[in-house]
This record gives C-alpha cells, sequence and structure tokens, in this order.
C-alpha cells in the first residue's frame, strides 16, 4: 500500500468514528441562554469600565466638587468603589515602586494608577506603511498622595518618550500634554495645552499622534468619542494641514487612512484564566490574522489563526487566546500578521514583546 | 436581533453542513469531542455580525470549525487518550465504542492545523487552493502544513 493510501485509510478510519452530528442549536433563535454565554473578554472589560465610570462619576463629582472626571482607573488602599475591580483583567503585576498610601473615602487621593497607553510601531512588509497603534499597560505613582486620576493620565501622556519599551514609537511631541479631561454624556473633552495645535510635524505623524491620543482616552469606553479644546475653545486647525476639529472624533474617524490594517486594542496580558489574550482591530484579506508565539530567539513555537469579524475591505475585531504554557514572560513576543494573497509571506507584522510585570511604571513626583 | 427568516435560514444551513462538519470536526479533534466543537462553531458563526454577508457559508462554518477546535480542544484529544489508556476502554464514555486508539494516536501527533489540511487533502479529496479557502490560509501554506504532517506521520506509517 503506498504512502499516499495509508493515509487516506488512516482518515477513513478517522471519519468511521465520527459521531452523529448534534441537533440543531436552538438557541440561536433567542437570546442564549445563561448556560451557554461565554462572555467575551472584550466585552466583559467594556461592561466593567462602564460599571467603574458609572461607579466613580457621582463619587468624584460628590466628593471633589470641581475634581474633573476620570478616564483612567485607580488603584488605592482605600475601601470605597474608587480601588476598581475592572483593572484586574488587565493588570499582571504590580509595581513594586510604587507603595500605595492609606487614603480615606473623604479625601478620595488616589496614589497608584493603573491604564492604557496607545504607542505605535512600525510594521514589518507592509505595503502600504502605516503605523500599527499597540496598547501598553502602563502604572503611574504618585508620591505626593494627591494624585488624581486625571493627573495621572495626563502625566502618563505627556511623559511618553521617556524609555519607551523596545520596538515601540510615539508620536506625541513631549510638549503636548493635556490640561483637563472631562466628560459629556458619551463624548470625552480633552482640553490640551497650546504645543497640541503643532501637532507631530506632517501630516501622518498628526494623523498617528490624534489616533493616539483618541484610543488611549477612550481606552475604557471604546465607543466614546473625543473632543478636543485648546483653553476651552474648539480646534478649527490642528497640525501640517490645518485639520478642522470643531466636532467629536473616534476611534473611527481617521483609521481608514491612516492606520495600519492589523492593530492591537488591548496589552497582551495574561487574563484570569492563565491564557494571554491577543486583540485587535484588522481589515485584511479574508479576514484572516495569523498569530504566532516567538521565542527569545525570534523562532516561532506556535501559529494560529483567527477570523476577523470582517475583512478584505473592511474593519473588524479579532480576538485569541494564547496558552499561557507557550509563553516566557520576559522572552516570548507575540506577531501579529497576516500571509500574502500573492505569495503566502509573511506581511504587515506586527511584534509585541512579553513583559514580564506592567509595561511601563514611573512615579510623578509632586 | 434574529428574524424569523434568519432562523430558518440558519436551521438550513446547519442541516445542510452540520454532518460534514462533523467529521470534520472528527479530524481535528477527535469523536469526543467533535459534536461541541460544532454547536460552538455554528453559534459562533450565526452570531457574527458579518455572518448575514457571508456568501460561502460552507466554507466560513469550516473556517469557524477550525478556530474553535484550535482555541478550545487543542489538548483535549491527548487528555482523552490519555484517560483511555489509562482506564481501559470499558471507562471510556459513549462514543468510545467504536474509537480506534492507533489512529487517534497517529492523529495526536499532528498539530490542529496539519489535522485539518489532512482530513481536507486525503478525505475530502478536495486541491491545495479549496483547502486553502476551507482553512483561511494561503496555499503555500497548506502545503507546508501538509508536508510537515507528512514526516510527522512518516514513521507510523512506513
Amino acid at each position: 500500500m503506498s504512502y499516499e493510501k495509508k493515509i487516506k485509510d488512516l482518515m477513513g478510519r478517522l471519519v468511521s468514528m465520527s459521531p452523529e452530528p448534534p441537533p440543531f442549536p436552538e438557541e440561536t433563535q433567542m437570546v442564549r441562554p445563561e448556560t451557554r454565554r461565554r462572555t467575551r473578554p472584550a466585552l466583559a472589560f467594556a461592561a466593567a469600565a462602564a460599571l467603574v465610570a458609572l461607579l466613580a462619576v457621582p463619587l468624584l463629582l460628590f466628593t471633589g466638587g470641581e475634581e474633573p472626571v476620570g478616564v483612567g482607573s485607580t488603584t488605592s488602599t482605600s475601601t470605597t468603589s474608587t480601588t476598581l475591580p475592572a483593572t484586574s483583567t488587565t493588570v499582571s503585576a504590580t509595581s513594586s515602586t510604587i507603595e500605595p498610601a492609606t487614603t480615606t473615602t473623604e479625601q478620595m487621593t488616589p496614589v497608584a494608577w493603573s491604564g492604557v497607553v496607545y504607542l505605535h510601531q512600525e510594521p514589518v512588509d507592509s505595503f502600504v506603511g502605516n503605523p500599527a497603534l499597540v496598547p501598553v499597560q502602563v502604572e503611574v505613582g504618585g508620591d505626593s498622595g494627591q494624585l488624581t486620576p486625571d493627573d495621572a493620565f495626563t502625566a502618563a501622556l505627556s511623559t511618553i518618550g521617556e524609555d519607551l519599551p523596545a520596538g515601540f514609537s510615539n508620536s506625541i511631541p513631549a510638549e503636548v500634554s493635556v490640561s483637563s479631561l472631562r466628560t459629556e454624556g458619551n463624548t470625552i473633552v480633552a482640553d490640551m495645552n497650546e504645543a497640541f495645535l503643532a501637532g507631530a510635524g506632517g501630516l501622518l505623524a498628526d494623523m498617528t499622534m490624534l489616533n493616539q491620543l483618541i484610543y488611549s482616552l477612550t481606552w475604557m469606553n471604546e465607543e466614546a468619542s473625543v473632543l478636543f479644546t485648546v483653553d476651552d475653545e474648539p480646534v478649527e486647525a490642528f497640525g501640517s494641514e490645518g485639520l478642522g476639529l470643531t466636532d467629536p472624533v473616534d476611534r473611527e474617524s481617521f483609521r481608514d487612512d491612516h492606520l495600519h490594517v492589523i492593530n492591537l486594542t488591548s496589552p497582551i496580558v495574561q487574563q484570569n484564566n492563565g491564557t494571554y489574550l491577543v486583540q485587535g482591530i484588522a481589515n485584511v484579506f479574508e479576514a484572516t490574522v495569523t498569530i504566532a508565539v516567538l521565542d527569545a530567539s525570534g523562532v516561532v513555537v506556535d501559529e494560529q489563526f483567527v477570523t476577523a469579524t470582517c475583512g478584505s475591505g473592511c474593519w473588524g475585531e479579532f480576538s485569541t487566546a494564547i496558552d499561557p504554557d507557550l509563553i516566557v514572560p520576559g522572552e516570548s513576543s507575540i506577531r501579529v500578521f497576516q500571509y500574502s494573497a500573492e505569495d503566502g509571506s509573511v506581511v504587515d507584522a506586527v511584534t509585541v514583546p512579553i513583559p514580564e510585570g506592567v509595561v511601563w511604571q514611573f512615579t510623578v513626583r509632586g | 436581533m434574529i428574524t424569523a427568516t434568519g432562523v430558518m435560514d440558519n436551521e438550513t444551513v446547519y442541516r445542510s453542513f452540520s454532518a460534514e462538519l462533523t467529521r470534520y470536526a472528527t479530524g481535528l479533534v477527535g469523536p469526543f469531542d467533535a459534536p461541541d466543537v460544532v454547536t460552538d462553531a455554528c453559534l459562533k458563526a450565526f452570531e457574527a455580525r458579518n455572518w448575514p454577508n457571508v456568501v460561502d457559508p460552507r466554507a466560513y462554518l469550516y473556517r469557524t470549525v477550525l478556530t474553535v477546535a484550535h482555541d478550545h480542544h487543542r489538548r483535549t484529544l491527548s487528555r482523552r487518550l490519555r484517560e483511555m489508556r489509562t482506564a481501559g476502554r470499558d471507562h471510556v464514555p459513549d462514543p468510545a465504542a467504536s474509537v480506534d486508539v492507533e489512529v487517534l494516536g497517529a492523529v495526536e501527533r499532528l498539530s490542529v492545523q496539519q489535522r485539518a489540511a489532512v482530513f481536507l487533502t486525503y478525505w475530502e479529496d478536495l486541491p491545495p487552493d479549496v483547502v486553502g479557502e476551507r482553512m483561511g490560509v494561503s496555499t503555500g501554506t497548506v502545503k507546508r502544513h501538509l508536508d510537515r504532517a507528512r514526516k510527522r506521520l512518516g514513521e507510523l506509517l512506513s
């Protein structure tokens, strides 16, 4: 018997074990019963974030009076609801440099902030060459004990550029900072300093800077829009092209022409169930995104693909879990890419290292 | 929201493909978990935002079955086989009545994607480009998976 025939025979014996097809899943006709529901991590996170926002906003308003509404989450030893459960899904390690101080309900002065800031990366073998957004987990500690979430978030954004993790870039100029943040309905109003108006020096850099800011500001609520102001006035001319920003913008506003075809939307960190979650958006051929795990030498130790919710001309979301046995924190990397429809080569690759702890942390001295 | 028409369409699609999807899932994860994989894959597909726009539901469902098999059942076959070898065939669940441990042991040597490539090529007799379409990968990737699968099976079948 030939070798090919032996494989066919093997397959035949395998298929002969095939059970009866399962019955039609009736639950597709209605809302899926609780017992079968598997909450998507992204949705769970968004739901938790929304809950946090609902809890945090009235508390901050109540206790702070003129305190701006926080866009970040806080970690403190306080027993109030500002100790946020939402962050536990993304924080993989705690900072040894941040020493949370005891706070009281009345003070509402969080001393450590954990959140997400979007940087970018130049993709490898990309035909278009737009930068890919890559979120990183950040922790900000305030040693004065007076750091608010907005202060921390502003500090994180304003400090981007110092000791960036390998492979990451930033298009937000060092002189650009967020003066204040507040929310109006589903819109985050970000009042920027005057340096914001100058942009980042070129159309693509301007757009990348805007995308970084928009994605960072909406990391807890992806559906929110952002209204940029300077001195509380709408921005009528931004950057090198004098782009008008008088209306709120959101994650979709500048992605078609100015973002890479594969972008990550969550930091790749270990989940409560042990797996590493890779989440993002892509506009790739046949909606097929490939995810490879690389070891310290860059050798592929595992490869899998995931089908985005849309592709070949439209943006879709993708999400997949990586087996923790494949990951060595501090050594492994995740490469997200697509195979070329023309020649099967790896194209549009974005590679993110898996850190041992929080990617990036610093202390703001007040 | 799924309309009454949508329910009918989904059910029709399901009845058309569930048998071959179950065989395919058997090739990927073995007979024990194949029904679960098919059910989960169909639920995932039917609830996908772009499902109403899918032109080739068969290819889409094949890709979804492969995704579900890869995501959730990568190690299940190995575990099942370990249990069978430890406990003996008398103590394993119903599908094991007709289980061929030797065959499953051979399949266990392959990655889920290699299993898919081998199954579609040698059982369904599909050419590499169609296998690639069903798997959501390029033809070159299919050939690579097949080549590796042949090598891994080589020792067993020679």
